[in-house]
């Protein structure tokens, strides 16, 4: 058992000089104009969770100007504290229980999220690389084996690029060494890709066909090749090893994967309205959520940023229905409370932020 | 104004040191001013002496005190069973359990296609042309890092075909450790190298 959040301090990240916060265990608003500071919120606990933050752009990007350094912590019921620091010209650092870790992502899966920000539309509207960014993050979150896999993989993609750039010959021995080792850590990312969105799909269309009734969501693996265990990935290597040379870079394997999502039978990204995209999106999220917590037995914390502005008001309180059910931990954002609709009802927590400053609403207790 | 010419002089042959900054250079070259001539003249000779007698050993390039090192002339030591090592350091860290009789071979570095490090900037050539002596035991003692791992399978790929045995040393949980603060690669590789009770 994780926990919940029970805690938050955020210290110089963009606007917010000094923040706390202390979510409920249901559902908690945070509620200010534009620009004032709330996505912040989410991305700092995004940050604690996962070592990323929600929005594109550099980490160094989201310290304070004028500030050297951001930090933001967190406490988990049972007493884990969790810590990342940023650090201007310097790497990300991320603490468990005040003890440093080796990377900012070994923090990863002490407190699953699942996140929905404008950011990730990308997920059916940007390129294949979203696609897996949100397969790598959200499997990491439930299997250390996957992140292992995922981090052995991409170093030993990189020094096998690095001897395809070369100019001096590079014997096959040399490739073939990266390879195994590739194709060891890429089988094991194939099949858990493959495991996770076949318990995906159903849910995601579900999900939609509450959201949207009458249409559906179809949400498939694209393996780039077809191989699913080592002895396939080492063989698929050494067979293209020459066009790889040619190429210069390794053009084969599961760093190539993506996933597909088609709306109402077609392509999503190239025929989807906003709407429909928006809501795609998020069927696939609430799948994940709910995918999680059959995967690890408890809610994963569910951040929904700003989700009510581009949808219809049936659409609208389908979502503040969902995101209002007992049992997960969920931090919601919005300029007018009245957006949330019946979430607000439910809510057990409201802040307000104005101008980088967040406070507690103590009327709504 | 400017230090004197031998003190600075002094100041930039520490800052050539690594992991010694122009700050730590200069406290360094003011201590030395300090310090009593008599020690100064040891201290030099001891750099002088270290650097002109010792040499990497022409067998296993480990570091030694003339053409051979002190482990390769040991007559009881086991020259058919060779344990591979990053760096030299490595060899004092098996050498303390006072357990292996074989012999040793230091590759002074692991492959790192990404720094520039490949097969020619390691002593491999020199561990493949030990093995035409009978080896019968090649024992990898790589890190169990990426590098590590690259390296140990590359040197499996070369050796194996000749017909030697190839290990690798196990890695799993620290003895006396406790599982609880085990941490998840270490238990993950524990979990998939256990073995049957
Ligand atoms: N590094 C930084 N230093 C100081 N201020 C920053 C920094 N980065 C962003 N900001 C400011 O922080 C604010 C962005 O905060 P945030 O995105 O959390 O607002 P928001 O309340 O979610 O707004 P919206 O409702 O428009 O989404 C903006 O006013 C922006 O100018
Ligand atoms: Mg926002
Ligand atoms: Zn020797």
């Amino acid at each position: 058992m994780t926990g919940y959040l029970e805690r938050l301090v955020l210290r110089n990240l963009r606007r917010l000089t000094e923040a706390e916060i202390s979510p409920a265990q249901g559902l908690t608003l945070i509620v200010g104009r534009n620009g004032q500071g709330k996505t912040t919120v989410l991305e700092g606990i995004h940050l604690l969770s996962t070592g990323r933050l929600l929005r594109a752009g550099t980490e160094n990007d989201a310290i304070q100007l004028g500030q050297d350094g951001a930090r933001v912590e967190g406490t988990l019921t049972g007493g884990t504290e969790l810590a990342v620091t940023l650090r201007r010209g310097s790497r990300k650092m991320a603490y468990l229980n005040g003890l440093g870790q080796r990377r900012a992502s070994d923090l990863i899966g002490r407190m699953p999220v699942v996140a929905f920000s404008a950011q990730d539309l990308s997920l059916v509207t940007g390129e294949p690389a979203d696609r897996r960014m949100y397969l790598d993050l959200e499997i990491s979150q439930v299997s250390p084996a996957y992140l292992r896999d995922l981090t052995v993989y991409k170093k030993n993609l990189k020094e096998r690029n690095a001897l395809l750039r070369q100019e001096e010959w590079v014997s096959d021995d040399l490739l073939a060494t990266y390879e195994e080792a590739m194709a060891e850590a890429g089988a094991g990312l194939r099949q858990a890709r493959a495991q996770w969105v076949t318990e995906l799909a159903p849910l995601a269309r579900d999900a939609y066909a509450t959201l949207a009734p009458g249409e559906t969501l179809h949400v498939e693996y694209l393996p780039h090749e077809e191989w699913m265990d080592a002895e396939g990935a080492r063989e698929d290597y050494a067979v293209n090893r020459r066009r790889d040379r040619e190429r210069r870079m390794s053009i084969r394997g599961p760093h190539r994967d993506d996933m597909a999502i088609e709306v109402a039978g077609v392509d999503g990204r190239k025929y989807g309205s906003q709407g429909q995209q928006r809501t795609a999106v998020i069927a696939v999220k609430m799948a994940t959520r709910a995918l999680m917590a059959a995967r690890r037995g408890e809610w994963p914390l569910l951040l929904l940023d700003d989700v009510f502005s581009d949808l219809d008001a049936q659409r609208r309180a389908c979502l503040a229905e969902w995101a209002s059910q007992p049992g997960g931990q969920v931090i919601l954002t919005g300029t007018e409370p009245e957006l949330a609709g019946s979430a607000l009802i439910s809510a057990q927590a409201l802040y307000w932020v104005d101008s980088g400053v967040v406070t507690r609403d103590e009327i709504r207790g | 104004m400017g230090f004197a010419r031998p003190l600075a002089e002094l100041i930039a042959q520490f800052e050539r040191l690594p992991g010694v900054g122009p700050k730590s250079a200069q406290r360094l070259a003011f201590h030395v001013l300090r310090m009593p001539l008599e020690d100064v003249r040891r201290f030099s000779h001891a750099l002088t002496v270290a650097r002109e007698s010792l040499g990497v050993c022409s067998i296993c390039q480990n570091i030694a005190e003339g053409e051979t090192c002190e482990i390769c002339r040991d007559g009881r030591r086991d020259p058919h069973l060779i344990c591979v090592v990053s760096e030299a350091r490595d060899i004092m860290a098996m050498e303390r359990i006072a357990e292996y009789k074989g012999v040793y071979h230091v590759l002074h570095g692991l492959l790192n296609p990404l720094n520039g490090v490949g097969p020619e900037q390691l002593r491999i050539r020199e561990l493949l042309a030990r093995m035409s002596g009978g080896v019968q035991e090649v024992i990898l003692a790589t890190n169990p890092t990426v590098e590590g791992d690259a390296t140990a399978l590359y040197l499996a790929k070369l050796i194996k075909p000749l017909d030697i045995r190839v290990t690798r040393l196990a890695h799993g949980m620290p003895i006396g450790g406790e599982l609880d603060y085990a941490d998840t690669a270490t238990l993950l590789s524990a979990l998939e190298y256990r073995r049957e009770l």
